[in-house]
């Protein structure tokens, strides 16, 4: 098992010295997921869509190229960029220091809040601090994605609770649903996309928002784009581009069609 | 349910669900096809061949056997995607490295594991010819070549058959594992779809059904195949 794999990376080294690293001109592949609504999800088409998508196509319109998604699970995107198998990943990906170590990541265009989603009934629903919840929830599960900035926040901050980890939202929220979960932890956008699908007659949001900037060593610095950490030009071309379209509102006017609410991070151009 | 599955098709996803057993059904035959290979060679080597050559047969069963499949993927997955950028750009193949790669390493990684299975099933076939045939034939001058096609190989596809039934059922579930290197098969179909339309009861309801269709169809082959081999043994 591994004997052929090293065979195989000692031949491809040594015929990979005979080559060059010729970039692709002017198509800029992206790495997505594909299955996190509405950030990034594909239609039966097999086309990509959502804000990821939307920040994508503006993205390679200001650089003037051609853009392409590649749709692989979360868990290898960051792999896949270290050998260039895309270009860039735009898929929600928040700007950590564990992640930076891998990849470089552009300037974190959009920021974006967790909240709780908990039964309605609950006193926490309207909670004044975070401690408040955390103590309320001692010894209860909490639901979040798995690879996700939220169980990294809840293991440290809230070494009382039992975090349950999922590998999809779907699955988090099913079972939440039928019981299983006494709350869920996860970015606000996609809660309240859960709570408009199921109707709030049993659930609702927590008051409380967790900001990003509250926590940023491990909540994140925002939402960035992934990007090899050898392509120093393209990360300036990028950061560039994010700050033309913060700017012009494109990125605004996307955040709202897909989030109702604006998650522009309009300070970081500014500095 | 039924109408929920309804409006999941009218979206398209019945289609997607389609094409993505289109390329289950590529990424198994083709798994199993090279997985059959690794296994006839194996079981040769283990059979006929050096003591160290099926020393190392040997290992490779051992281990690819022992660790789960989803590791096995998963190792080829991390362990290949740099190889294979390296080798791509080389030889100046990006485009092709990216639009392939994801299948090859779904069917080599199919292939190990079926491959593991197979040697010692036809290792077991082989063991079945009885020797007095193979003595017979050279009592009569049969040439080595002679023998091997028309006493051993008829004879070793025929034992084989149930145990390799088993590795193609194995190897076709296996192909669920593979979507997390970016190829949409019937698992990633369903996953996708589900994210998309909220409604994974029903998507994974559908996928399963398609699980169910393509395993009573293949099973279907093997019965042929059983007949086909089977021609002229008596008491079989």
């Amino acid at each position: 098992m591994i004997t052929p794999i090293i065979k195989k990376a000692a031949l491809c080294a040594g015929l990979a010295l005979l080559g060059l690293n010729i970039a692709s001109a002017d198509t800029l592949k992206i790495g997505t997921e594909g299955g996190y609504p509405p950030w990034s999800m594909v239609d039966a088409a097999g086309k990509v869509s959502g804000f990821d998508a939307d920040v994508g196509n503006a993205l390679c319109k200001e650089l003037n190229a051609d853009c392409r998604f590649v749709v692989q699970a979360f868990d290898s995107l960051i792999p896949s960029l270290d050998a260039n198998r895309f270009d860039l990943i735009i898929s929600g990906m928040s700007v950590t220091p564990e992640r930076s170590k891998r990849i470089s990541f552009s300037i974190p265009y959009a920021v974006e809040d967790a909240i709780f989603v908990l039964p309605k009934d609950s006193a926490l629903v309207s909670a004044a601090s975070a401690d408040a919840i955390f103590q309320g929830l001692a010894g209860k599960t909490v639901g979040v994605q798995g690879g996700t900035t939220h169980g990294d926040y809840l293991r440290k901050s809230a070494p009382g609770l039992k975090v349950k980890n999922y590998d999809t939202l779907d699955q988090m929220q099913i079972d939440l649903d039928a019981g299983r979960l006494d709350a869920t932890f996860a970015d606000l956008t996609s809660q309240s996309k859960f709570l408009k699908k199921v109707g709030d007659k049993h659930f609702a949001l927590s008051k409380l928002v967790i900001k990003g900037s509250s926590a940023p060593e491990v909540l994140g610095y925002g939402i960035g784009v992934g990007i090899n950490k050898e392509k120093t030009e393209l990360k300036q071309k990028v950061d560039a581009a994010l700050c033309k379209l913060i700017d012009d509102g494109t990125i605004k006017a996307s955040s709202e069609k897909w989030f109702d609410i604006d998650i522009s991070n309009y300070e970081v151009c500014k500095k | 349910m039924l109408e929920t599955i309804q409006s999941v098709l009218r979206e398209g996803w019945g289609w997607t669900l389609l094409r993505g057993t289109a390329m289950t059904l590529l990424i198994s035959i083709l798994g199993m096809a090279l997985g059959v290979a690794i296994g006839i060679a194996g079981a040769s080597v283990k059979t006929a061949g050096a003591r160290w050559s099926s020393l190392l047969v040997s290992c490779y069963t051992t281990v690819v056997r022992s660790i789960p499949e989803l590791l096995i993927i998963y190792l080829l997955f991390f362990g290949s995607v740099q190889a294979a950028a390296d080798l791509a750009d080389a030889l100046d193949w990006q485009e092709a490295m990216t639009n392939w790669f994801p299948a090859l390493v779904g069917i080599l990684a199919i292939g190990l594991i079926a491959g593991s299975y197979s040697v010692e099933v036809f290792r077991g076939a082989l063991k079945a010819i009885p020797p007095g045939q193979i003595e017979a034939a050279k009592a009569i001058g049969m040439a080595p070549w002679q023998r091997l096609l028309r006493i051993v190989i008829p004879q070793m596809f025929w034992y084989a058959l149930p145990g390799a039934n088993n590795v193609w059922q194995t190897a076709l579930k296996d192909t669920a594992l593979i979507s997390l290197v970016g190829l949409v098969e019937i698992m990633r179909a369903a996953v996708l779809g589900a994210a998309a339309t909220r409604e994974p009861l029903a998507l994974y309801l559908m996928a399963g059904a398609l699980y169910f269709v393509v395993g009573v169809g293949s099973q279907g082959v093997f019965v042929l195949a059983e007949r086909h081999f089977g021609r002229g043994m008596k008491g079989h």
